[in-house]
């Protein structure tokens, strides 16, 4: 009687002892599973705000340049040394330009007879280095009028991106410039 | 049993250590790979953009070369007007870089320009072209055949 009375006490502690272990494992199971979702959350929070940051709110206009319309590959005539009225492409007359071999009134009096109804304007700015002696880095020139570029091209054109306005690194000897250009309408 | 119920939280425990480090690991492969992708993008864009104005500026270079040779040398024979082209177009290198070996090519004389009747042919094959950024590089190998008349106007590709 003692003995079966005994074997039912340890089977009872026994029985206990798992309904604890149970409700040990329910509490440590929850409290990691909140953590893990919230942390996934978390995640899922941060990858969207990146990808918002990541995102271009005005994308460029990438078009190509028909070669008829680049300014750079249009013939000119200028004056070189020994060379009087030589027949010329602009990117030749730039790279002498940028070794200071000629000054921007030859450039521009040559690039001058470029302009028509079709293609009134054009654009020619410096990077790095200022555009004849004066302290502007570059101008727009048009038919009748010459407007001087001071600071920031773009400050110069609300619609930049609309335009097709390039930039190259023009090296030449040892010279070398960053050269923006556009050559169409106004 | 106490203890066998210790060693029953560690997978838990490990899943959360495990969890943290992945969300980390991905944030971090997110943001540099977006920034990569947009250089190297601008790279390749500026790489083409350079190769095909160098194809466009020799191709303009040839016309602008063969007309001088020719109004200059209007009666020489061909070897003459090899030699008519060679001049003219040591006269117009600017020495701008990025457009290949174009100007080699001629100084050494590995091309054609002859006058057949009225027309003039000029022949320049293989001219490599190539831009770098970093560690990537497009190259362009491509040869030149135009015909130009006895004025020395370009007529078109033969």
């Amino acid at each position: 009687m003692e003995a079966a009375n005994t074997q039912q006490k340890n089977f009872h502690k026994m029985i206990n002892k798992k309904a604890q272990t149970e409700i040990g494992k329910t509490l440590t199971f929850f409290p990691v599973f909140l953590i893990v979702t919230f942390l996934m959350v978390v995640f899922i929070l941060i990858t969207i705000n990146f990808s918002l940051l990541k995102k271009q709110t005005s994308p460029e206009i990438i078009s190509p340049e028909i070669p008829e319309n680049n300014l750079l590959l249009k013939k000119i005539e200028i004056s070189l040394d020994n060379h009087p009225q030589k027949k010329v492409l602009v990117i030749d007359a730039l790279a002498e330009y940028i070794q200071g071999r000629i000054n921007r009134n030859s450039l521009d009096s040559a690039i001058k007879p470029l302009l028509n109804e079709k293609n009134n304007c054009y654009i020619l700015y410096s990077e790095s280095k200022n555009i004849g002696e004066t302290s502007e880095k570059g101008y727009i020139k048009t038919a009748s009028n010459l407007e001087e570029i001071r600071g920031n091209l773009r400050d110069y054109f609300p619609e930049w991106e609309k335009l097709q306005i390039k930039t190259i690194s023009l090296s030449a000897g040892n010279a070398q410039d960053r050269i923006t250009y556009y050559y169409g309408k106004c | 049993m106490l203890i066998k119920n210790k060693k029953a939280d560690v997978p838990i425990t490990l899943v959360l250590i495990v969890a943290f480090a992945l969300s980390i690991i991905a944030l971090i492969s997110f943001a540099t790979f977006n920034s990569e992708l947009t250089t190297q993008s601008q790279d390749l864009s500026d790489m083409l953009f350079e190769i095909n104005l160098a194809h466009d500026y020799i191709a303009e270079k040839a016309k602008l070369i063969s007309e001088e040779a020719i109004n200059s040398c209007p009666a020489c024979d061909n070897i003459d007007l090899k030699e008519s082209f060679k001049s003219s177009a040591e006269t117009q290198n600017f020495k701008i870089s990025n457009i290949g070996n174009f100007f080699g090519k001629i100084r050494n004389n590995e091309f054609q320009f002859e006058q057949l009747d009225n027309t003039y042919t000029l022949k320049i094959e293989n001219i490599i072209l190539q831009s770098e950024r970093n560690d990537n590089k497009i190259s362009r190998e491509f040869s030149i055949c135009m015909e130009f008349n006895k004025n020395g106007k370009y007529s078109k590709n033969c």
